[in-house]
């Protein structure tokens, strides 16, 4: 199988993702939006690993999902405690302060 | 039917699903279903990393990445509410904006695309001793970085984090 085909999904998703994270004003919205980025990602690194470190690839892929897990670990609460000091998610309006 | 033939199958039915969850995570009015098909998404990456050869880390993303980072997201959602739309205005020059940089990605990668993609036979022995042999340093980082991103989310999201 040609890698064209699994390389042209990764495209698609990244620019899938990439459309939901310009146009979405939630925080939420725009986190899946970039984990959607990164399972296109994901997915172009373990093409390529298939032609280029077989044995290496998936051991590094393991540390960047486990580290992605973390990063959702810290941007999520980072959105609740947004919520909780200006009552919404909508990251255009940050700068306005506490509305509660 | 010949199984490079029924491979190609697969992936195309795999690649479809996934392509799928994808726009319905990007279309969908309420933040819930959102998150749901990201977890749609991340089952149908799982899948292609399979028909890849790599069925032991396709496991361990759908343990990990679907288990546990999308609940995460879809738990955290339903705390949150209702969401807050989106640009209405920005959504011509967003697509064109997001089909460019889509464009750019595939011919940047494009120079590959000629390589043939070997299923890859690997065994649990051989993952192990290279992540506890070679890559055990690594490891006990990933456990600490893991460790500490934990206490450090349970300290914003407490009331003790607030103030």
């Amino acid at each position: 199988m040609e890698a064209v085909y699994v390389l042209a999904v990764s495209a698609a998703l990244f620019g899938i993702g990439a459309l939901g994270a310009i146009v979405h004003r939630s925080a939420t919205r725009k986190l899946i939006s970039l984990e959607i980025m990164f399972n296109a990602e994901l997915l172009l690194f373990l093409t390529l690993s298939t032609i280029y470190a077989p044995l290496n690839g998936p051991i590094l892929a393991i540390f960047i999902i486990a580290l992605t897990g973390s990063e959702v670990g810290v941007i999520v609460p980072i959105i609740v405690l947004l919520y909780r000091k200006l009552g919404t998610v909508d990251v255009t309006r940050l700068g306005e302060g506490e509305e509660k | 039917m010949s199984p490079s033939e029924l491979l190609l199958i697969y992936m195309a039915l795999a690649s479809a699903f996934t392509i799928a969850a994808a726009i319905l995570s990007l279309v969908a009015k309420e933040d819930v279903y959102s998150a749901l098909s990201l977890g749609l998404v991340g089952l149908g990456v799982a899948a292609i990393i399979a028909l890849l050869g790599y069925g032991l880390l396709s496991v361990f993303h759908i343990l990990v990445y679907v288990g546990a980072t999308v609940t995460f997201v879809v738990f955290s959602v339903l705390l949150i509410g209702r969401g807050v739309g989106w640009e209405k205005k920005l959504l011509p020059a967003a697509t064109a904006t997001a089909a460019l940089l889509a464009l750019a990605y595939f011919a940047s990668i494009y120079v590959l695309s000629t390589a043939q993609v070997r299923a890859v036979t690997l065994n649990l022995e051989e993952m192990g001793v290279e992540l506890f042999a070679r890559h055990v340093l690594s490891f006990v980082f990933l456990a600490f970085a893991l460790a500490s991103v934990m206490i450090e989310g349970l300290l914003i999201a407490s009331k003790k984090g607030e103030k």
